[in-house]
């Protein structure tokens, strides 16, 4: 039996086992001529590679304890995650999206972020690895994923009724009134899929946090106390980061008072 | 307007020169494709261009192109209406301005575009093309601006009612001392409607003067050609 604050180390044959069901699923699609074989191999791969190369960083992150590395750690992945939202991004082409999407990252999660760290898990020493880490790349691919569906909606909105958008700049709307009901369709979009997470958590789904708590021995009220706090940063970073990214890019796309695109 | 032309590569537009005094109806006329509705488009500035647009003296491109487009007012050819009812589509640009438009006022302006006091509160996405127009002519004409240009407002306006309500929209705004600008491909527009017109083709200016004399010029006879 596994006391408190102990957890089961799992064993490379463990991680096989896991392995061998992933590539089960994956000889059913190709069984099914689903066209999904060589994105489902490499994500495969690239999970294994990247998780792993993240928790030998994060250990040596945590023997080190230096401030600086630990927040050059949260820059680097900030800068990643800006390449992934650009890259998801590539065929939305329009006027002002880098400026969009480092805009939103940096001023959307950075500040919950930091509220995390300072504000509410106060850990000591403050930027320690072991905390900073895992909730900074929480609440950066949170507000990264949330833009990418911001970004993208936000453009398709502009393309497909650009009718609209020039009938309302005609009648004498500045570009900030002729975007918002599109930019409040965009986040509208977005933040559901974020709010539906905040209804059904707890009931169907236990988050990976809380799930990775529990079984690492925290006492799970502790790890729900974890969790909600998590939640509430995730849905602060998506929805700042989606608006902050949505205006910026909306001001670009209606610079001059006309739709650039 | 001085020396307008596009800025952009391709598809050029310019230079183009010509006056509209108040209470006139100016016509601008060309075959499809010859530049008509980006001349529209650069005055109100959703095209860059370079030149001059003056309006009793001031000079409209140093204004901010929102105030510009609450006096110069621009009715695109396809009809595009707002969800909401047809009083809240015709209130719009009243409303950016921090100003309510009164029922009456609405229904005046309804009456005009040849639609009675029931369209008010009928939901305008679902009218049929030549209402919607009427509707975005009206919702133009609440701003009160001092020039309306209309761009081939014949083309979605039903044919039987179309002419009755242009002549009420424009008697209208001469009442007001407005001026109109009236795009159209059709010679037969232009010489019931216009007064004066600017003919233009692939994007240059052929002639400009009075209709019906312009119309058998040299210059012109093209149009005819197309007509005919």
């Amino acid at each position: 039996m596994v006391g408190r604050g102990e957890y089961v180390v799992l064993s490379w044959e463990g991680v096989f086992v896991a392995a061998l069901m992933g590539a089960a699923a994956l000889v059913y699609t190709l069984i099914e001529r689903l066209r999904l074989g060589r994105e489902a191999g490499v994500g495969m791969v690239r999970a294994f590679v990247q998780l792993l190369a993240a928790g030998y960083a994060v250990g040596w992150l945590m023997r080190r304890q230096v401030a600086y590395a630990n927040l050059l750690a949260v820059c680097i992945m900030l800068l990643v995650a800006i390449l992934v939202v650009l890259g998801r991004l590539r065929e939305q082409r329009f006027y002002g999206k880098t400026r969009a999407v480092v805009l939103g990252l940096v001023l959307g999660a950075l500040p919950v972020l930091l509220v995390a760290i300072v504000g509410v898990v106060r850990p000591k020493p403050l930027f320690d690895a072991r905390y900073l880490i895992p909730i900074g790349s929480m609440v950066i691919s949170a507000a990264m994923n949330n833009m990418t569906q911001v970004l993208n909606r936000l453009h398709a909105e502009f393309v497909s009724n650009r009718g609209e958008v020039e009938a309302r700049l005609l009648l004498g709307a500045t570009a900030a009134q002729a975007a918002h009901p599109h930019i409040r369709a965009s986040v509208r979009a977005g933040m559901l899929r974020v709010l539906n997470v905040l209804h059904s958590v707890g009931l169907v789904h236990i988050p990976g946090m809380m799930t990775g708590q529990i079984t690492g021995g925290v006492r799970a009220v502790h790890a729900a106390q974890y969790q909600i706090v998590i939640m509430y940063l995730l849905m602060s970073a998506s929805c700042f980061a989606g608006i902050i990214a949505a205006k910026s890019a909306a001001a670009a796309i209606l610079s001059n008072e006309r739709v650039n695109l | 307007m001085k020396g307008l032309r596009t800025r952009r590569r391709g598809g050029e537009v310019g230079p183009l020169e010509f006056e509209v005094s108040s209470g006139e109806v100016f016509a601008i006329l060309g075959p499809s494709g010859s530049g008509k509705t980006t001349v529209l488009r650069m005055i109100v500035r959703l095209e860059d261009a370079e030149g001059e647009v003056r309006l009793d003296g001031e000079d409209l491109w140093c204004l901010q192109p929102h105030i510009l487009r609450r006096k110069v007012a621009l009715v695109p050819q396809e009809p595009v209406v707002f969800s909401g009812t047809v009083f809240e589509n015709i209130s719009y640009g009243r409303l950016l301005q921090g100003r309510n438009l009164r029922q009456e006022e609405a229904v005046e302006l309804l009456s005009v575009c040849g639609l009675s006091e029931d369209f008010l509160k009928k939901p305008a996405a679902k009218l049929s093309t030549g209402e919607k127009m009427r509707v975005c002519i009206a919702r133009a004409l609440a701003n009160n601006p001092v020039v309306l240009m209309l761009d081939e407002p014949t083309a979605a306006l039903d044919p039987s009612i179309g002419a009755k309500v242009l002549r009420a929209v424009f008697a209208y705004m001469r009442q007001r001392s407005g001026a109109v600008v009236l795009v159209t491909h059709r010679v037969q527009d232009a010489l019931s409607f216009g007064e004066r017109a600017l003919i233009i083709r692939d994007g240059r200016q052929i002639a400009i003067g009075e209709i019906p004399a312009i119309l058998h010029t040299p210059e012109a006879d093209f149009l005819k050609r197309a007509h005919d």
